[in-house]
């Protein structure tokens, strides 16, 4: 066998130094000084490359254990606040993001065989997807962080949560100020849920199967104490639920009721810290897989320049601007914070400025240069496109484990 | 003229080493070393910064023992501020040593530089991956020096930069202590987040060089056994550095947002940051100490011109501590409320460790009978690290059994044992492998003579300082307390003396190694008469390491060989293979 | 001054055919079989057909309502759960062996994901187990707001 890999090492002895007479044939352009073979170039950028995607599954490995001991002990506060998140969203995005993993899958194949205008159409469809994706996340997160599901401090389930006068975006301000007055005249089991019937309706963004009609909008959870826990498990202490809700609090229920607040007596396990938490660690794991999706963005147009041809670069470099400059003005468009609207429209404005002024004085003659990658050299679209997958691999994981919550406690 | 032998092949002059080409001066301007990619140049660099990080770490230490000569307050007339102080030593102290020096020290410097040599390879995998681990490591390093920065301008101004100031938590930032102390945690863990990718980043690119860039003939068991350790090394920084990295981003996440997964006011498991922060940081500690062993594998065998015995076992022991290595993490936290099962099930396995430690050691000593031993300075660090070492692993055996654990941990037992094996046992090996390879990296020999007594020094100056911290911690003596009983006062007057002590003696290697720079004598391709692949080059190396690639065979055939002065060795003509009675 | 070093003494004085390089004569072909000229590039890597990029993103879009679908119907909190990690297990294992590659590479970079797994495993267990035989003993702390 001549050929080096993995498992066994260099089968010639190398031949380099000043005058060893190496400039008698010819190696490709690519082949760095310290390997002998293409083969052996491309087997060790593979390996490490895996090695290193090694790593990032332990990372992330990390927060599935956070998540998992979490859940593990505390099943019924994952139950309950999971219905916050959206399946149909999750759903949409899983696909989104599946999508792109098959663009850049044959996004790879096309660089192994010299198709140069499918591969960046398709690695530009891998961005779009990833944008997409991160559109879908924008909408989440803004739809909680407006009914105060912040992570951390602005979240309304935590201890030192102190309105919304922290995060703008935050709506129904007087509502939120009298919903922590009359939380303090409560037991401290009960939770509020915040039903925005006084807001506009957020049609398609919160889908229960279980509502029907005008309420589909509503967030209602899907976990109710009756249904959810056997009888066993209800604490015998004296602020245990029961069927019957105690008697002043039961008008003052229905005066909040009202005002379209809704509030439900829990187990005593559920404490609002305790889903405070689930927060913390949905935000901690969605967010960490966002970065990783705008990383894995940034390789695949890198890899979209190097594959480009010099007709196709003339549009290319204003596009992350113009990326940056719509996403910006998508998320003042669903929260309507104008701080995003000051820095989105200017970058659009220079994006399309520049694109403009790149397409008006492009050369218009000569010779089309090749794009970076053909069979022989395609190493770099297989690394990153190895990256874009462990990126829809975790994402795989965390749509059950966080979206997808159901049953009965204790069966 | 003596005639050629013709078993032996031609190869091409060796140029007189300083005054030739080699990578030193391959190419001048502060440019061409911020930009290299020269593993050796980056060897060096790393060199300094991470020899600077450990003069750092050691001032820390002098302060805190000279807070601890008496049981009053030292620094400051006022105890809380002379307190809150020794707090700040202690942590930043643990943090700039293990973070900054201790992980980095042998795989970054001397696995840098050596380990591609010793493939005969012209760099590692991949250079640039490598320049950008050295440029994390900087980047965590400046962290940390905003951090002391920001406790220095605190203490004398009275600013308070953004963030806080200082840093109190210890190295290990146990939560809820860490979410809610007001110095400057965030700055510190992102810093050690960054070092994190420094060192997983070096990791990545030795698993691929060990795996891809071996020359013909050198096959995983004729693989010097220094680069078999540094295998298993990479395997540990794979797995475990990226879960330091999530409980870092995590106690981030929990100090800037209040995400309550640590803190239990916010619903948090203060124990499950512990759980987190072990995970990673005892397979750190086999971080630590895997790479020195190489190092002494080599050593023993050079000095006794002796094949190393039982090679194989040293080598496949090297990757059973890195796999048992994740498996005994709890045994930091037998008392922080993990649960008796959990005790009881990683007590077992940490006693387990204590096997391939011992099958190393015998190994060694089995290679020293029967050798013929030159008593060098780095063999003389050799065998500090044999007897130290030894007597940190056996002090880990009460801290591994419960019943005695309960009563030792978080005392200055515990103290003085991983001293003797993070100091006594990888300190060592460190300063043994840069005297050893000394040579080889600057082409100059320093005064061997002056070596040998600064090792006697060290040795003395570390014993006084660690040896009667084991008595005052079973006498009771709790760790990172700044006042104490004044009958532990004896133990911490010798204590701080022997750390004076030593600290003068490293000095004086310092001051040996420069002096060797400066007026040593030109030294020869192989002063020590090893057989590994890197002394088949000039010393210093040439920019792409070989004039011509060597062939590998065992790199223990210590009779290819033969002495023509006190540290020049040259090839034995008359060496036959397959005739090492040694072997 | 010392002597010129060299590791081989017996070489220094006077042969001059020291510096010749140990390279014995090479032809024209590259060792590739490809020629003179050519440039030895060729990887001979395998590339995936379009067909099974496409039946295992359609089995993956078909999974991904499966697991969706399935959450109509109750088994029991355990079971959801493990029916719901069973599917996700599938789905990853597609993307590994076929979008990732891994069907036909070296069986160490599948060696490399196991034993990720294993240590992902190790600690996901040994933390479950010890903090749920502690959680008996934590309460809830309600604290009030503010």
């Amino acid at each position: 066998m001549n050929h080096a890999s993995v498992d066994s090492p260099v089968p010639e002895p190398a031949l380099y130094g000043p005058d060893t007479g190496h400039e008698d044939h010819a190696h490709s352009p690519h082949l760095a000084h310290h390997f002998d073979t293409m083969e052996q170039q491309y087997d060790s950028g593979k390996l490490g490359m895996w090695v290193f995607l090694a790593t990032e599954l332990l990372m992330f490995g990390g927060l599935f254990c956070a998540y998992s001991v979490y859940r593990a002990n505390h099943p019924e506060v994952f139950l309950y606040a999971h219905s916050y998140l959206s399946t149909m969203w999750g759903a949409i995005n899983t696909t989104v993001l599946l999508a792109s993993s098959l663009t850049m899958a044959w996004a790879v194949r096309c660089s192994q065989l010299n198709q140069q205008k499918a591969l960046v159409a398709l690695l530009l469809a891998t961005l779009v997807g990833g944008a997409g994706f991160m559109c879908i996340k924008a909408l989440e997160y803004n739809h909680k962080f407006e009914i105060d599901l912040g992570p951390g401090r602005y979240n309304q389930y935590n201890v030192d949560y102190k309105g919304n006068e922290e995060f703008p975006g935050m709506t129904n301000s007087e509502g939120m100020k009298a919903l922590l007055e009359q939380e303090k005249a409560f037991a401290p089991h009960q939770l509020p849920i915040v039903a925005p019937a006084s807001q506009p309706s957020r049609a398609g963004l919160y889908f229960d199967p279980n509502s029907t009609g005008a309420d589909k909008a509503l967030i209602t959870p899907r976990y109710s104490a009756d249904a959810a826990l056997s009888e066993s498990q209800i604490p015998q202490t004296s602020d245990h639920i029961g069927a019957k809700k105690p008697g002043p609090e039961s008008e003052s229920v229905d005066e909040e009721h009202d005002k379209g607040i809704q509030f439900v007596d829990m187990n005593s396990n559920l404490s609002r810290q305790r889903v405070n938490t689930f927060f913390g660690i949905y935000y901690c794991m969605t967010g960490l897989h966002g970065i990783h999706v705008i990383v894995g963005m940034s390789l695949i147009f890198w890899i979209m320049w190097r594959a480009a041809t010099s007709a196709q670069r003339v549009w290319m470099p204003p596009l992350p601007v113009l990326a940056v400059g719509g996403y910006m003005i998508f998320i003042w468009a669903i929260s309507h914070v104008t701080g995003f609207l000051y820095v989105g429209i200017p970058l659009l404005i220079v994006g399309l400025l520049w694109m403009v002024l790149r397409f008006v004085t492009a050369k218009r003659s000569g010779p089309v240069t090749e794009g970076e990658f053909s069979d022989a050299y395609f190493v770099p679209v297989d690394l990153v496109g190895l990256y874009w997958h462990l990126v829809d691999l975790i994402w795989i994981f965390l749509f059950p484990l966080l979206y997808l919550i159901h049953g009965k406690v204790g069966s | 003229m003596s005639t050629v032998n013709p078993s032996v092949p031609i190869r091409p002059l060796t140029e007189p080493v300083v005054h030739g080409d080699n990578y030193l001066n391959h190419q001048r301007g502060i440019l061409s070393w911020i930009f290299t990619l020269d593993h050796k140049r980056i060897g060096i660099m790393y060199m300094i910064g991470v020899m600077s990080a450990f003069a750092l770490g050691g001032f820390f230490a002098m302060m805190l023992r000279t807070e601890l000569l008496t049981p009053g307050p030292t620094f400051s007339s006022n105890a809380t501020t002379a307190w809150d102080f020794y707090n700040n030593m202690f942590t930043l102290h643990g943090a700039v040593m293990v973070f900054l020096f201790i992980i980095p020290a042998v795989p970054a410097i001397l696995g840098n530089f050596v380990m591609p040599l010793m493939l005969g390879a012209k760099d590692v995998a991949f250079p640039r991956l490598n320049l950008l681990s050295l440029y994390c490591w900087i980047g965590g390093g400046i962290f940390f020096v905003y951090v002391l920065l920001s406790g220095v301008i605190h203490s004398i101004t009275g600013f308070t930069m953004p963030g806080g100031y200082g840093l109190d938590t210890g190295w290990t930032f146990y939560t809820p202590y860490s979410t809610t102390t007001s110095s400057s945690v965030i700055a510190a863990t992102f810093g050690a987040f960054i070092l994190g990718f420094s060192s997983i980043l070096t990791g990545v690119n030795f698993i691929a060089t060990i795996h891809t860039l071996r020359p013909k003939g050198m096959t995983w068991f004729k693989l010097p056994l220094f680069c078999w350790s540094l295998y298993a090394t990479s395997v540990i920084q794979i797995l475990a550095t990226p879960v330091l990295a999530i409980t870092l981003l995590l106690l981030i996440a929990e100090r800037a947002l209040g995400v309550g997964i640590f803190d239990p006011h916010l619903g948090g498991d203060p124990v499950l940051y512990q759980h987190f922060f072990w995970f990673y940081s005892h397979p750190a500690v086999y971080i630590m100490i895997l790479p020195g062993m190489g190092v002494i594998s080599e050593i023993i065998a050079t000095f006794t011109h002796k094949h190393i015995f039982g090679y194989k076992f040293i080598a496949l022991s090297s990757l059973a501590i890195a796999l048992l290595g994740f498996l005994v993490w709890g045994h930091h936290m037998f008392v922080s409320g993990q649960s008796s099962v959990t005790n009881a099930i990683f007590s077992a396995i940490t006693v387990l460790i204590a096997i391939p430690s011992a099958i190393k050691v015998f190994n060694w000593m089995a290679t020293m009978y029967g050798g013929s031993i030159r008593m060098n300075t780095p063999f003389c660090y050799a065998l500090g690290f044999i007897g130290l070492f030894t007597i940190g692993g056996l002090t880990g055996l009460p801290l591994a059994a419960i019943s005695t654990d309960v009563h030792l941990t978080d005392t200055y037992f515990v103290v003085a044992h991983f001293h003797y094996v993070m100091v006594g046992s990888m300190l060592f090996a460190f300063i043994g492998g840069m005297y050893y390879w000394y040579p080889k990296m600057f082409g100059k020999m320093y005064n061997d003579k002056v070596g040998r007594y600064l090792c006697l020094a060290v040795y003395l100056g570390f014993n006084l300082t660690f040896f009667p911290q084991f008595i005052a911690g079973t006498n009771g003596m709790p760790r990172r307390y700044a006042s104490y009983p004044d009958q532990y006062q004896i133990y911490h007057v010798l204590s701080s003396i022997g750390a004076y002590s030593m600290g003068l003696a490293l000095v004086g290697v310092l001051i040996n190694w420069v002096q060797g720079l400066r007026k040593g004598p030109v030294a020869a391709a192989n002063p020590w008469g090893a057989n590994t692949l890197e002394w088949e080059t000039t010393s210093p190396p040439p920019h792409d390491n070989f004039a011509v690639a060597p062939e590998a065979g065992d790199p223990y055939e210590m009779t290819r060989w033969k002495q023509v002065g006190d540290y020049e060795w040259v090839i034995n003509p008359d060496y036959k293979p397959g005739l090492n009675p040694h072997h | 001054m010392p002597s010129t070093p060299s590791i081989y003494r017996e070489q220094i004085e006077g042969s001059p055919a020291a510096t010749e390089p140990a390279h014995a004569g090479h032809g024209h072909d590259d060792g590739h079989g490809h020629g003179p000229g050519h440039v030895p590039g060729d990887l001979h890597a395998h590339v995936v057909a379009p067909y099974i990029l496409i039946a295992v993103f359609a089995a993956l879009v078909a999974l991904t309502g499966l697991t969706v679908g399935v959450t109509y119907f109750d088994f029991g909190y355990n079971i959801n759960l493990i029916v719901a990690l069973s599917i996700a297990v599938v789905k990853s294992v597609l993307v590994v062996l076929f979008f990732m590659h891994l069907k036909w590479d070296s069986p160490f970079y599948s060696f490399i994901v196991t034993l990720c797994l294993v240590f992902i495993g190790i600690f996901i267990i040994f933390t479950i187990l010890d903090t749920g035989a502690y959680a008996p003993i934590l309460t809830p702390t309600n604290v009030q707001p503010g």
